[in-house]
């Protein structure tokens, strides 16, 4: 359940930082000078990728723990951080355009 | 070229920004009408009632339009009669999009 949740806020979070950022900077632009795409603020592309990476720790991380893994866990724990720290980049990245 | 194809012209700079296709190809603008002073109405719809960047949209139009300059005043009509449905799109927006 909580997981589902979570993956609804990423998934919110990486359509609406966008939206909110391109309403800000570029809505009263329109039509006075060129402007970008909502496609272009943000990388489709590496959203999927950090999804799959998501859905695979989180896997990873329940299945360690059903066979009392420590090593799986601690690999499994650090590709769910290193995927985090990448959305958060990411997101950043976006405020920052 | 007369005014109102300098007008039609000019929407074509103004993308749908979730599409990033100009109005003129997705073909939601039903209507360029000029009077004699020049001053321009646009009647044009959006993609669906709902659309966030109903705004920006209507804006950027207005925008553009004035930037032409002969162009006295603009006024953007937004209706919802008939609906947008995509085969209003033109060949090179369904390419993009398909």
């Amino acid at each position: 359940m909580m997981t589902w949740i979570i993956f609804s806020m990423l998934g919110y979070l990486y359509k609406i930082v966008p939206f909110l950022v391109w309403t800000h900077k570029y809505s009263e632009l329109v039509g006075k000078e060129k402007v970008p795409s909502l496609k272009e603020m943000m990388n489709e592309k590496l959203g999927i990728v950090l999804y799959r990476l998501f859905t695979i720790s989180i896997f990873g991380i329940i299945v360690s723990v059903a066979f009392s893994s420590g090593l799986a866990l601690w690999i499994f724990l650090g590709i769910q951080v290193l995927a985090s720290i990448i959305f958060a980049i990411t997101i950043i990245r976006v405020l920052l355009k | 070229m007369t005014l109102k194809e300098q007008v039609s012209e000019a929407l074509h700079d103004v993308d749908d920004p979730e599409l990033g296709i100009n109005i003129m190809d997705l073909g939601l603008v039903y209507g360029v009408d000029i009077d004699e002073e020049n001053n321009v109405l646009v009647t044009m719809t959006l993609t669906t009632p709902g659309c966030p960047m109903h705004d920006s949209i209507s804006t950027g139009v207005e925008n553009r339009v004035k930037s032409i300059d002969e162009v006295e005043n603009v006024e953007v009509k937004i209706v919802w009669e008939p609906q947008w449905d995509p085969n209003r799109m033109s060949d090179h927006a369904k390419e993009l999009l398909w």
